[in-house]
């Protein structure tokens, strides 16, 4: 199991070796340059200031020595300066990832818990009234844009009903959080701040729950075909020829070996949710990695764009390889080759 | 024809409404230049914009006082195209990866998988969004960006079902008598994959509509005066108190995608044997 | 199941003591229960939450040219002149009291107050002025720097005057130092942060934390594009407000700073225009208000022949500006919007506005027949995605299709991200495009960016539509260089008229709408919200009720 990890972890080194050029290559393929995003209309016609600006940040550089320059930096762990902020890329992606992660792992739990006991209710009653309820509501779930289903959310809850805060991640007037982790959730229970744990919780359910509503539905789904495979398994017979209540068959027996492979769709669920993350951090004004990426990608800031992709990638492959041991922990006949 | 009529027995009623959700939409897509009261793009009126739906105006009218109701049927030949194409374009190139890899095996089986998880691992959107940023945003490269994102999906089901059908002892005895690499291909793993890929596929193409209009939403999809789906949500979000601009082409949106995830539910309880001995 | 939740709990034990030993103390701004308890009358503090999509990036007087940039530069921060309240860009003394112009008009000799103090208690004194703008003009990569550009140097002969040497004489510039470029900075403070007025100044970094002036309010902490918190400088020089914090609330949904408006979250709503503000009209306690700016909406058409030899032909660009339907640009962009003649603004020396019926079909007919192109032709229209106070680019780009199909020019509309379309713009590739424009400072001088001329010396419109400065042009440059140097008001505008006169006869733009700023605010919380728009909201004035 240590050897798998290790090869899984020089494997990681490679594929983000590869995503660095990827961003490189694609981010430089634009007709384009960060000048004309990051200078104002009077600035751009004095060739002085331009020439300057191009200088400071090595654009008038060829191609390649950009490149090489950018790696041996990023393994120093500089990830460069951001054009657009002007601050270390590392710094900028500190600041915004706690929100994302807070964000997603909310997302993540709620879509868990709402995806298995649907899934599981859903297998109960196969083929029955409340089966196709709820298999309609995980159909919904990936079938709505998140754009779209993130202001119908906000209109209703926070501007007809007035139930939740309209965006943000704490109230500023009241709260003002530093020095903790960022994960204001966390901060809030190890500072015993119970009112402000209140109000992170209550700006975090409207954008979790969009967020998390599209994961949701793939892990209803999932259940619900795992665990009616598992039923049909002749240990189950057995278990139920022997006069054992239905539900108590599901969950004593079924459960376990249906949950194995659920674990790998909340994985893949777990990196979807970034993609709707632009949007979503968009509409209630979360300050997050989304946004970060979104505005990076627009203004062709070329180290962010960079510093993004390669965190996206690394979490992505951070999850999968977590999955992977997960599996071997929960079920000892999976062995590492 | 015979297991055709066998799908359409099952008891399944959400697959039949997703045949029939698809089936409609379909024909609004061809038949929309007959449906749609007035023209989607040079029927401007800006004296009349931002009226609430009414008899005249199904779906009302949008910041150029344009009828939305038009524009949302005129807005389904893209959406649905560009659904379509990018599921098929991303399904040739995965099953030629694919099957490719996992024939081969071995160190080139092992590189072409880890370039494919390169592509998966990195960011869906920003690869799309700096894509449609490079090439200058429309239709087509926004359907070459969700392609490229897509393809990696079906090449590692391709590879699975190629190796899981190349140890099967009929394959081998074939390929001792000599049959050409092709000709397995083509006769063996070929037949044994399309199932579970027609499965991936219409779900997929749900997918493939929400993102296509999610890039349009960003102003990254289609060029104005256009009408399509997301750009027009995205109509409505800057004046949200119109509220009838965003919502019916976000229902639109929504029940094409739920239509196609209908069929590929059923699809997939009929196709998984284990699932159709209890239907 | 058993191993599953063991895991679970472990994962959970783990996350959580790692974050508690990480946590170094809680800062917030509720007052302590006890302190409030004993002299509740007083103690209770007042905060302003204002909601804007900002987009600030960084907070160094220096470097800052955002949008938004004044707003905070005027509340932590004094210049030696400041906008004078009402007005689009008249410069009224701050720190300065009084100024002498020497007969070449370049060189500039102010005396200043003796009364003004840092936050941090310095004293603020000539050395400093000098400072702050020697820093400026050392930071070359800077969007602040071209405002400063002129100077060519600034001396301190005693601690309260400052004597500034223009290269060329510039009727703007007493404007131009009410801009954030030339506020003044606490010299000994700044340098203790790596300022430097010699070049190499690394107090950026710094600077994006807190701030080092003598205004009203002090940084107290900004995350980008998540809050900035302003606190009341206990050291003020000047009379204070009664609000002890100001909160600029980063919200990019309009949409969520408008129902947070409703819901009491936030006291200003910034980022509305008309339309969206008529969710909030009639509401109890709010109130919807329209400030003038300087932000034009316009369509660039090309002289480079080589692009489109229709489009480039002036004929056509003349046909284009008869065949747009004004009125329908007016309804388009809203309550308060006007159509600027040409390249002046409403608000600055001698505008002139034209009328919204000025539509003539068969006159652009005409045009276009009198230049070869009676049955039209094909062209494509770029705009960014990008928007103006809330007016969609791509929304305009369709009306222009929509009328310029009236006169047989076919309209292909490409929009692409706002980036590339400058790009494009910088390299003069586009021949038909829309843009928009807001001064860098607010004088007519800064609208000549307008007038024709190419090349080294050529102007930035000049450059980008390929407008050469000919013969038969050079009267326009007669009138601007006039202008330039006036220091006559009534003058001033005087010429200004007879040159958008003539401009109006051949250019290679039209100008579609000058913007309004729409805003709204609680009303029972807050009073004196004025607007102006190179401070946006005066937070000097600002007074909670």
């Amino acid at each position: 199991m240590f050897r798998y990890i290790i090869r899984r972890l020089l494997l990681m080194a490679v594929l983000l070796l590869g995503v660095s050029v990827m961003v490189f290559l694609i981010s430089h393929m634009v007709p384009s340059n960060p000048v004309a995003a990051n200078l104002s209309q009077t600035a751009l016609n004095d060739p002085e200031i331009v020439a300057a600006y191009e200088a400071k940040w090595g654009l008038d550089k060829p191609l390649y020595e950009q490149y090489i320059v950018y790696v041996s930096n990023m393994l120093h762990g500089d990830f460069g300066t951001s054009i657009r902020t002007g601050r270390p890329v590392l710094q900028d992606l500190m600041q915004y990832f706690p929100a994302t992660v807070e964000l997603s792992v909310f997302a993540m739990i709620i879509a868990i818990l709402l995806g298995v006991s649907f899934g599981i209710l859903s297998a109960i009653f196969q083929n029955k009234p409340a089966d196709q309820i709820l298999r309609a509501i995980s159909v919904s779930g990936v079938s709505l844009p998140s754009f779209w289903f993130a202001l119908l959310v906000m209109s209703v809850f926070c501007g007809k009903l007035k139930w939740f805060p309209s965006g943000g991640r704490i109230d500023p007037r009241v709260f003002n959080p530093t020095g903790g982790t960022g994960l204001y959730v966390i901060d809030a229970i190890s500072w015993g701040d119970w009112g402000m744990l209140a109000d992170s919780m209550a700006h975090l359910v409207l954008p979790a729950i969009v967020l998390g509503f599209f994961t949701m539905g793939l892990i209803t789904r999932q259940t619900r075909s795992n665990l009616l495979e598992a039923m049909s398994m002749d240990y189950i017979r057995t278990a139920r020829s022997k006069g054992m209540r239905e539900s108590r068959v599901v969950i004593a027996h079924a459960l376990n070996n249906a949950l194995i492979p659920v674990i790998t769709v909340s994985g893949m669920g777990f990196c979807n949710l970034l993609g709707g993350m632009v949007f979503v951090e968009k509409i209630f004004s979360w300050p997050g990695i989304g946004q970060y990426a979104y505005l990076s990608a627009t203004t062709l800031d070329f180290p962010a764009i960079c510093g993004v992709s390669l965190l996206i990638a690394v979490t992505y492959v951070v999850i999968n390889l977590l999955i992977d041991i997960l599996y071997g922990v929960i079920d000892p006949r999976i062995r590492y080759q | 024809m015979n297991t055709l009529k066998q799908l359409f027995k099952q008891k399944n009623f959400m697959f039949k409404l997703g045949i029939v959700i698809c089936a409609a939409w379909i024909l609004v897509a061809i038949f929309a230049p007959v449906l749609a009261p007035y023209h989607p793009i040079t029927d401007q009126n800006i004296a009349n914009r931002f009226q609430p739906p009414d008899m005249e105006h199904l779906f009302g009218t949008d910041s150029l006082g344009r009828d939305v109701f038009s524009r949302v049927l005129y807005g389904s030949r893209i959406s649905i195209t560009a659904g379509i194409v990018t599921v098929m374009i991303s399904f040739g190139v995965g099953i030629l990866f694919g099957g490719i890899s996992g024939y081969l095996g071995g160190i080139a089986d092992d590189v072409m998988m880890r370039f494919s998880e390169m592509v998966q691992s990195f960011p869906p959107l920003i690869l799309a969004m700096v894509i449609a940023a490079a090439l200058g945003p429309n239709i087509s490269n926004s359907i070459f960006a969700m392609a490229i994102i897509w393809w990696p999906n079906y090449a590692r089901l391709t590879r699975s079902i190629v190796i899981s059908v190349k140890e099967n002892d009929y394959v081998t005895a074939e390929r001792i008598l000599g049959a050409s690499h092709l000709r397995i291909l083509y006769k063996e793993i070929l037949p044994n994959s399309i199932g579970s890929m027609a499965v991936m596929s219409t779900l997929d193409l749900g997918n493939a509509i929400l993102m296509f209009s999610g890039l349009s939403f960003l102003g990254l999809g289609v060029q104005p005066p256009m009408a399509e789906w997301g750009a027009m949500v995205s109509d409505g979000v800057l004046t949200f108190n119109y509220w009838w601009i965003s919502t019916f082409p976000g229902l639109a949106i929504f029940s094409v995608a739920i239509g196609a995830n209908f069929i590929g539910d059923g699809l997939r309880d009929y196709l998984d044997p284990r699932m159709r001995k209890r239907v | 199941m058993k191993r599953i939740l063991a895991v679970l709990v472990t994962c959970t034990l783990l996350l959580t003591t790692a974050c508690a030993s990480g946590s170094s103390g809680r800062v917030t701004s509720q007052p302590e229960a006890g302190a409030s308890g004993s002299d509740s009358q007083t103690a209770q503090p007042k905060t302003v939450v204002i909601g804007a999509q900002s987009d600030l990036i960084t907070l160094d007087p220096g470097n800052m040219y955002e949008p938004y940039a004044n707003m905070i530069s005027y509340a932590a921060y004094d210049m030696l002149y400041r906008v004078k309240s009402g007005t689009m860009g008249t410069p009224e003394p701050s720190v300065a009291t009084e100024v002498t112009i020497d007969d070449t008009k370049t060189v500039y000799t102010f005396k200043l107050r003796d009364d003004v103090v840092f936050a941090s208690g310095n004293k603020l004194t000539s050395k400093d002025v000098a400072w702050s703008v020697n820093r400026v003009l050392n930071m070359k990569d800077s969007n602040a720097y071209s405002n400063v550009k002129n100077v060519s140097k600034v001396e301190a002969p005693d601690d309260y005057t400052v004597v500034f040497t223009l290269a060329e004489p510039d009727a703007s510039f007493l404007v131009k130092l009410t801009s954030n470029a030339f506020c003044i900075l606490d010299s000994e403070v700044v340098k203790q942060h790596g300022g430097s007025d010699s070049g190499s100044d690394t107090a950026k970094t710094w600077l994006d934390t807190t701030s080092a002036g003598s205004g009203p309010y002090v940084i107290k902490s900004w995350t980008p594009k998540e809050q900035l918190v302003l606190e009341k400088n206990s050291n003020y020089w000047g009379t204070a407000s009664n609000i002890d914090t100001i909160i600029l609330k980063e919200m990019p949904s309009v949409d969520a700073q408008i129902t947070a408006l409703q819901n009491g979250e936030i006291d200003i709503a910034l980022g509305l225009n008309s339309e969206t503000a008529k969710q909030l009209e009639g509401k109890e306690g709010i109130t919807i208000s329209n400030g003038a700016t300087a932000l034009m909406t316009f369509l660039v058409m090309s002289r480079d022949q080589s692009l489109s030899p229709e489009m480039s032909n002036p004929k056509v660009q003349e046909a284009v500006r008869y065949a747009l339907d004004y009125e329908g640009y007016l309804t388009l962009g809203g309550e308060g919007c006007t159509i600027p003649l040409n390249f002046v603004q409403d608000g600055f020396s001698g505008a002139l506005t034209r009328d919204s019926g000025s539509r003539d079909l068969e006159k652009a007919k005409a045009l276009m027949a009198e230049a070869g192109y009676a049955d039209g032709f094909d062209i494509t229209l770029t705009c960014a995605n990008n928007n103006s106070e809330g007016l969609e680019w791509s929304t305009i780009a369709q009306k222009v299709k929509q009328d310029l199909a009236e006169i047989n020019i076919n309209v292909n509309i490409e929009t692409l991200e706002a980036t590339l379309v400058y790009e494009k713009m910088r390299d003069a590739s586009m021949p038909l495009y829309v843009m928009f424009w807001s001064p860098d400072y607010y004088d007519i001088n800064n609208q000549f960016a307008f007038l024709p001329g190419t090349g080294e010396d050529g102007t930035a419109y000049g450059n980008r539509t390929k407008w050469e400065l000919t013969a038969e042009n050079q009267p326009l440059w007669n009138l601007a260089n006039k202008i330039q140097t006036e220091t006559d008001p009534d003058k001033r505008a005087q010429y200004s008229e007879e040159l958008q006169k003539l401009f109006d006869q051949d250019n290679p733009f039209a100008f579609l709408l000058q913007h309004p700023k729409t805003f709204a605010y609680n009303s029972n919380t807050l009073d004196n919200v004025t607007y102006n728009d190179l401070c946006k909201i005066q937070l000097c004035d600002l007074t909670a009720k």
